[in-house]
């Protein structure tokens, strides 16, 4: 949403000179990995009516956000001074507008601010839920991907369903060219039917593939499979990767393959939270 | 299948060219699949088609924008928007795949006498030339994706009820969706939703039902300027409108106690 320069039928605290004895500011911070971007923003108001109605659940921050870009828009309600939220990467690209706001939650009559404009007088205001209520300074970010969302990409494991029946554990083949990943009937069953959820894919990602990319390293370090190192496929592509992203200084095995996944584990206790947030 | 799309340093060459290749966009066959060197036109996508990407050719006046959109949204519902929103992927729709549709339903021909405007026209409709949505809405295949997309609400007998409507007027996915309450998913189905139940007097054709589309878009977008519109439910957006179609419904009525002249 662009704000323009406007005038409210009420006061509204950081509109120009509605409210000249009260501010609203809110710090915006972005960032982003593979999966989501972060949008960090803290809040500040010396307003005692806003401070008032928050506190008693009549208004609330909300946190817009607006990308012309992939025709997203969203806004986020949150009553704490500082929230952190985050959005599918997918779902942004380029430049996104972000405003952060109070609104009120529901219809207020005879609404006055303390501090408002001397022409403003005694006079009261009949505000509605969603009326804007404080204003903070627009931001506006620029969001690239690194990574080509259309672009076929050659995964170096592969998961397969073991031949055998009955519950077994999770075993490894690192002697092709892709690393193959057997998984009881069972449990493939299952893996086949959630990988494609949002929210649970990235836990997948954390209980399947960081284990057996540690495995992985280990195994390519250590020399199990020759003294060319580099004959299979999947080791040369993990190569390519160490290279690209710098980390060849790193030793540890488990830290390396964190790093590659790019931290797969806050990747999927977001996703879980923000399941478990849209399941609440 | 997986969709194919054009690398990105052949559609800046074709949308570079397109004055040049003017006359060749009034031809009915593929002729873009023989620019270039494969490998360098075209490269293979992991995205799956879900079903048969055909469209309907629009025929006497009947432009089965609707149908298509569906077709579109069909073939390609997984679709991230990220994804949705390249112009590799459309660029390659509208020349190769969709290239008969396209010279049916947005041909070249009647802005020819114009060059300056025929390549304007090509450039809107054939390519994606911005990074804003209404560039995406412009291009003859993502316009209709994308209407489906918004308008999609699985939790319905027919999912695509509100496609009908937003796709029923060129006047309507225009006032909506060019507009920023058309990124809004609560007030776009809101205010489809209310055009839904007041056919009669807005869904009905003509220039009075237009102008009440229009005002009660205009209005909406007014509203939006002192109340985060996205916060309200959609029965809220719906309420808005019910009272602001009363306001307009009521000035324009007769008024029974004027004076009658003769």
């Amino acid at each position: 949403m662009k704000l323009s320069q406007r005038s409210y039928p009420h006061p509204v605290v950081g509109n120009r000179d509605d409210v000249p004895g009260a501010a609203f500011q809110a710090t915006v911070e972005m960032s982003s990995d593979r999966e989501n971007v972060y949008v960090d923003v803290a809040t500040k108001c010396s307003s005692s009516t806003i401070n008032q109605l928050i506190a008693k659940g009549a208004a609330k921050h909300v946190l817009h956000v607006e990308c012309s870009n992939t025709l997203f828009r969203r806004a986020y309600d949150f009553a704490e001074p500082a929230k952190r939220i985050s959005i599918p990467a997918e779902c942004l690209n380029d430049a996104v507008e972000v405003n952060v706001f109070v609104r009120a939650t529901r219809d207020l009559s005879d609404y006055a601010v303390d501090g408002a404009h001397l022409d403003y007088g005694n006079a009261k205001f009949q505000v509605r839920e969603g009326d804007i209520l404080a204003v903070g300074e627009g931001h506006i970010f620029h969001i690239e991907s690194h990574f080509d969302s259309l672009r076929r990409i050659g995964s170096i494991m592969q998961i397969e369903e073991a031949l055998e029946d009955g519950d077994l554990p999770l075993r490894v083949d690192f002697n092709g060219d892709k690393i193959r990943i057997i998984l009881a009937k069972a449990d493939f069953k299952d893996y086949k039917l959630l990988k494609a959820q949002e929210g649970i894919s990235a836990a997948l990602t954390t209980t399947i593939v960081l284990p057996v990319l540690v495995e992985a390293l280990h195994f390519w370090k250590s020399g199990e499979a020759g003294a060319d190192n580099d004959s299979l496929r999947w080791m040369r592509v993990l190569r390519a990767r160490i290279t690209a992203l710098e980390l060849g200084a790193e030793t540890d095995n488990l830290v390396l393959a964190q790093k590659l996944l790019e931290l797969p584990l806050k990747r999927a206790l977001v996703a879980s939270r923000q399941l478990a947030e849209a399941t609440s | 299948m997986s969709l194919t799309i054009f690398k990105e340093t052949f559609v800046n060459s074709l949308r570079g060219s397109v004055r040049a290749n003017l006359p060749r966009y009034s031809e009915d066959g593929v002729w873009v699949s023989d620019l270039g060197v494969k490998s360098q036109r075209e490269m293979e996508t992991s995205v799956e088609l879900k079903a048969p990407l055909e469209l309907l050719e629009p025929t006497n006046g009947d432009l089965k924008d609707i149908e298509n959109a569906i077709r579109v949204h069909k073939a390609l519902p997984h679709l991230t928007p990220l994804q949705a929103r390249d112009p590799r992927l459309w660029t390659r729709l509208t020349h190769v795949e969709h290239w008969s549709y396209m010279r049916k339903r947005w041909p070249v021909e009647k802005h020819m006498k114009d060059e300056d405007r025929a390549t304007r026209f090509v450039e809107s409709r054939y390519f994606v030339t911005q990074a804003q949505s209404r560039a995406l809405l412009r291009n003859g295949i993502a316009r209709l994706w994308w209407s489906a997309k918004v308008s999609h609400d699985p939790k319905r007998d027919n999912p695509y009820e509100l496609t009908g409507v937003l796709l029923s007027t060129l006047d309507i996915t225009q006032q909506i969706l060019e507009r920023g309450i058309g990124r809004a998913p609560a007030v776009l189905v809101g205010f489809l939703e209310f055009l839904n139940c007041n056919k009669d007097p807005l869904l009905t054709g003509g220039d009075e039902n237009r102008i009440r589309i229009r005002r009660l878009a205009k209005f909406l977008n007014m509203y939006g300027g002192v109340c985060i519109l996205d916060s309200l439910k959609q029965g809220q957006i719906m309420g808005l409108l019910e009272a602001e179609l009363s306001r307009m419904l009521n000035a324009t009525a007769p008024n029974p106690s004027a004076p009658v002249t003769s």
